[in-house]
C-alpha cells in the first residue's frame, strides 16, 4: 500500500473507529451519571421549577395552590415596608460579608504567619465555627443583653452602659454581622493562609532584591499573587453573609418589622410562620436572581484574576 | 569601590551548618564564580550576600561597608535567580521597571534605562507579554534585564544558565562575558558547571561542605590543584588517581606498571622512601599511541580497553593500570573495539602527587 492509499483510508478507518468508541463511551457515561441526574433533578430543578411556579399562584394555607395570582405577589413585594427593610438589611449583610471577612481574615492571617503558636491560634480563632449557629446566637444574645458582658464592660470604661444591642434598629444589624463574623471569620483566616503559604518564593525574593520595602512587596506581589485565594474567600463570605438566617433568626428579636430582617428570615417568616406559600415564593425567586448576579459577577472577576495571572 | 569581602561567614540552620566560616576577598570589577557538589552552600553564602539570609556568624561588606543588618533593597546589589523569579502577573515591560518605579525614578530614565536593557539582550519583541507566555531563554533574559535596569554596584547570579539547553547557555554564556566587559560590576556567579565558571570567571572558588577548598585563577585551580578535591573537581572527564609508593630512587611506583615514574626534580616535597603517594594524571596525559601529544618523558605500557566511549570528535577509553581503572582521551579517533589492547604513553612530567591522608597537594608552594 502506497502513502496515498494510506493517507486516503486512514481518516475514514479512524473517523470510525473514533465514533463507535466516542457512542460505546458517552453511553458508559450515561449510565454513571444516572444517580445523579435522577437527584438534580429530582431534588434541585423541580424543586426550583415547582418555586417558580407557585410564586405565580394565590398559595395561602391549605387553598389557592392551585389558583394562578399573576404577578400579584410580585407586586406585593414591591411595595412591602418589610421587604424594602429585608432588602436594605441584606444590603448591609452582603457589603460587610465582602469586606470584613477578607480584611479580617487576612489580618489574622499575616498576624499569625510564623508566628510560634500559630497552630494553636489558628485552632482558637477556628473554633467557633464548629458550634451551632443557634448556639452562638443564644450566646451573644446574652452578651448583648441590657445588663449583659458588653454593656458591663462599657460601663468600667465609663461609656454609656444602657445600649439596647438587640432593641434598637440602628443598632441590631451590625450586632447581629459582629456575632456572624466572630463565628464565620476563621475559614477566610485558615484559607488565606493556606494561600500565603503555597505562594512561590521567588517573586517575593526578587521584588526585595529589586528595592521594594515590605509593605511594597505586599501590595505589587504578594496581593496580587494572592487574589485567587482572596476571590474564594469573597465567594464563600459573600454567599454565606447573603444566606445568614441562624443568628439572625435566633437574635432577632421579633418578626417582623423589626429592622433585623433579612431576605431569609423575611422568607421563612412568611412561609413558615404566616403560611403566605405563594408570596414566600416570590420572595424566594428574588433572593435566587440576586444570587444569579452575585454568581454572574464572580465570574467575570474571576475570569479577570485568571488572565492577570496566566 | 564595590570589593565584596566576606569575613569568617557562617550559617547555620538550626543544628544544621551549612557555611562553615568562609574568607573570600572579591577585588571590584572581578568575576568570581563559586562552584562545587550539590549542597556545599554555594546558594546559602549567595544569599547572605544579597540579605535573603541572615548571617549567623562573621561579616560581609560590600564597597567597605559592613551590610550584615542593612537590607537586600539597600545593599546594592542585584541578583538573578535559577528559577527566573518574574513577576507572573505583569508584563516583561513592568517585569524590567518595577524595580525603578518603586524606587520613584523619574518616567523618563526609566524609560531610558529599560530601552537600554532591551537593547541589549534584545526583548523588544516580547515587551508587552507575561512572562508565561516566554520560552525559558526569553525570560531568562528578562531576569537579567531586571537586574541590568538597576545598575547595582554587584550582581549575584545563582546558576542562571541551568534551566536551558546545551545551545542556549553557550549563547548567553558569551552574553554574560559581553556584559561584564561592557558594565564593569563586580559578579559572583553561582554554577555547577566548570566549563562557565572556567570560561566566564577571573577567579574560581571551589567550595565543599561549607567551606572553601581553594580559590584562584582559572588556570590556577586547573594546573596546581591545592588538593585531591579540587584535582578531581576541575576538568572533565575528571583527573586519574591511582595508589603509589615512593621508591628508594626517589621515583614512584605504581602496581602494575613495570617501570617506576620519574618525579620532576624539586617540584614536589617527596615524603620519605617506601612512604603511600596518591598519583594524579588528567586524561590527556595518558595518550593512547599515535592518538595524541606525544609525551616528553613517557613511560609506555599495553592494557586491555574496558570501554569506549565515541564522541565524535574524541574517543574516551576506560582502560586500567594493574587493579585502578583509568579514563583517557583519545584524539582524531579511529575505530576501537572493547577488550582490544592498546599501547599507552603515560607523561610523567604532568603527575600531581597528593599526600594520601590529607589528600593535600604535595606540590612545593601550594599551602593553601
Ligand atoms: N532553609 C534551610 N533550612 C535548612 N537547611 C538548609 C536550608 N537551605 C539550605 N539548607 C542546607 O544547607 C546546605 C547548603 O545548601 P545550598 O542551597 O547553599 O547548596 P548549594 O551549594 O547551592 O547546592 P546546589 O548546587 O544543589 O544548589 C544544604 O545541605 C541544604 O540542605
Ligand atoms: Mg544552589
Amino acid at each position: 500500500m502506497s502513502a496515498e492509499d494510506l493517507a486516503a483510508i486512514v481518516p475514514a478507518e479512524m473517523g470510525r473507529a473514533d465514533r463507535v468508541a466516542r457512542r460505546r463511551n458517552a453511553r458508559t457515561a450515561l449510565a454513571f451519571m444516572v444517580p445523579a441526574l435522577v437527584l438534580v433533578l429530582g431534588f434541585l430543578l423541580m424543586p426550583v421549577v415547582m418555586n417558580v411556579w407557585f410564586s405565580f399562584t394565590k398559595w395561602k394555607r391549605f387553598q389557592g395552590f392551585n389558583e394562578w395570582a399573576g404577578i400579584d405577589n410580585y407586586e406585593k413585594l414591591v411595595g412591602s415596608v418589610n421587604f424594602a427593610a429585608a432588602f436594605q438589611n441584606t444590603v448591609i449583610w452582603v457589603v460587610a460579608s465582602l469586606i470584613l471577612p477578607v480584611v479580617l481574615g487576612l489580618s489574622l492571617a499575616l498576624l499569625l504567619r510564623n508566628m510560634r503558636f500559630e497552630e494553636t491560634a489558628k485552632t482558637i480563632f477556628f473554633l467557633p465555627r464548629i458550634l451551632a449557629p443557634t448556639a452562638v446566637g443564644v450566646i451573644w444574645y446574652y452578651v448583648y443583653a441590657p445588663d449583659g458582658i458588653l454593656n458591663n464592660t462599657l460601663s468600667l470604661f465609663g461609656l454609656p452602659d444602657d445600649v439596647g444591642w438587640l432593641y434598637q434598629d440602628n443598632t441590631i444589624t451590625y450586632a447581629i454581622i459582629v456575632t456572624f463574623v466572630w463565628q464565620m471569620v476563621g475559614l477566610p483566616m485558615v484559607l488565606l493562609l493556606l494561600g500565603l503559604a503555597a505562594l512561590p518564593k521567588d517573586p517575593i525574593e526578587a521584588a526585595k532584591m529589586d528595592g521594594a520595602t515590605p509593605f511594597q512587596v505586599f501590595t505589587n506581589i504578594t496581593l496580587p499573587l494572592l487574589s485567587p485565594t482572596i476571590l474564594i474567600v469573597v465567594i464563600l463570605s459573600v454567599l454565606a453573609g447573603f444566606t445568614a438566617f441562624d443568628h439572625i433568626w435566633v437574635m432577632g428579636t421579633s418578626f417582623p418589622g423589626k429592622k433585623s430582617l433579612s431576605l431569609t428570615v423575611y422568607m421563612y417568616y412568611e412561609g413558615f410562620s404566616n403560611n403566605a406559600w405563594g408570596f414566600a415564593s416570590a420572595i424566594a425567586v428574588v433572593l435566587g436572581l440576586i444570587v444569579l448576579a452575585i454568581t454572574w459577577v464572580q465570574a467575570i472577576v474571576q475570569d479577570r484574576v485568571d488572565r492577570m495571572l496566566k | 569601590m564595590a570589593r565584596v569581602t566576606l569575613t569568617n561567614l557562617v550559617k547555620a540552620y538550626g543544628a544544621h551548618v551549612a557555611v562553615k566560616g568562609i574568607n573570600l576577598d572579591i577585588a571590584d570589577k572581578s568575576f568570581v564564580a563559586l562552584v562545587g557538589p550539590s549542597g556545599c552552600g554555594k546558594s546559602t553564602t549567595l544569599r547572605m550576600i544579597a540579605g535573603l539570609e541572615t548571617v549567623s556568624w562573621g561579616e560581609i561588606s560590600i564597597a567597605g561597608k559592613v551590610v550584615n543588618e542593612v537590607s537586600s533593597r539597600s545593599r546594592g546589589v542585584a541578583m538573578v535567580f535559577q528559577s527566573y523569579a518574574l513577576y507572573p502577573h505583569m508584563s516583561v515591560r513592568s517585569n524590567l521597571s518595577f524595580g525603578l518605579r518603586i524606587a520613584g525614578v523619574a518616567k523618563t530614565e526609566v524609560d531610558r534605562r529599560v530601552a537600554v536593557a532591551t537593547e541589549i539582550l534584545e526583548l523588544g519583541p516580547y515587551m508587552e507579554r507575561r512572562p508565561s507566555q516566554l520560552s525559558g531563554g526569553q525570560r531568562q533574559r528578562v531576569a537579567m534585564g531586571r537586574a541590568i535596569v538597576r545598575e547595582p554596584q554587584v550582581f549575584l547570579f545563582d546558576e542562571p544558565l541551568s534551566n536551558l539547553d546545551a545551545k542556549l547557555r553557550h549563547q548567553m554564556r558569551v552574553e554574560i562575558k559581553k556584559l561584564h566587559r561592557r558594565l564593569q560590576n563586580t559578579v559572583i556567579y553561582v554554577t555547577h558547571d566548570q566549563v562557565e565558571a572556567m570560561t566566564l570567571a577571573d577567579q574560581i572558588v571551589i567550595m565543599r561542605d561549607g567551606l572553601i577548598e581553594q580559590a584562584g585563577t582559572p588556570a590556577e585551580v586547573f594546573q596546581h590543584p591545592a588538593n585531591k578535591f579540587v584535582a578531581g573537581f576541575i576538568g572533565a572527564p575528571q583527573m586519574n588517581f591511582f595508589a603509589g609508593t615512593v621508591t628508594e630512587a626517589g621515583q614512584i611506583r605504581l602496581r602494575g606498571l613495570e617501570r617506576a615514574l620519574d618525579v620532576v626534580p624539586g617540584r614536589f616535597d617527596m615524603p620519605r622512601a617506601g612512604a603511600p603517594v596518591t598519583v594524579g594524571l588528567r586524561p590527556e596525559h595518558i595518550v593512547p599511541q599515535d592518538h595524541g601529544l606525544t609525551p616528553k618523558n613517557p613511560i609506555r605500557f599495553e592494557a586491555e580497553v574496558l570501554l569506549s566511549e565515541a564522541l565524535g570528535n574524541e574517543t574516551l577509553i576506560t582502560s586500567s593500570i594493574g587493579a585502578e581503572e583509568f579514563v583517557t582521551r583519545m584524539l582524531d579517533p579511529r575505530d576501537v573495539a572493547d577488550g582490544e589492547r592498546m599501547s599507552f604513553a603515560l607523561d610523567t612530567d604532568r603527575i600531581h602527587l597528593f599526600d594520601p591522608e590529607t589528600e593535600r597537594s604535595l606540590r612545593k608552594g601550594s599551602d593553601n
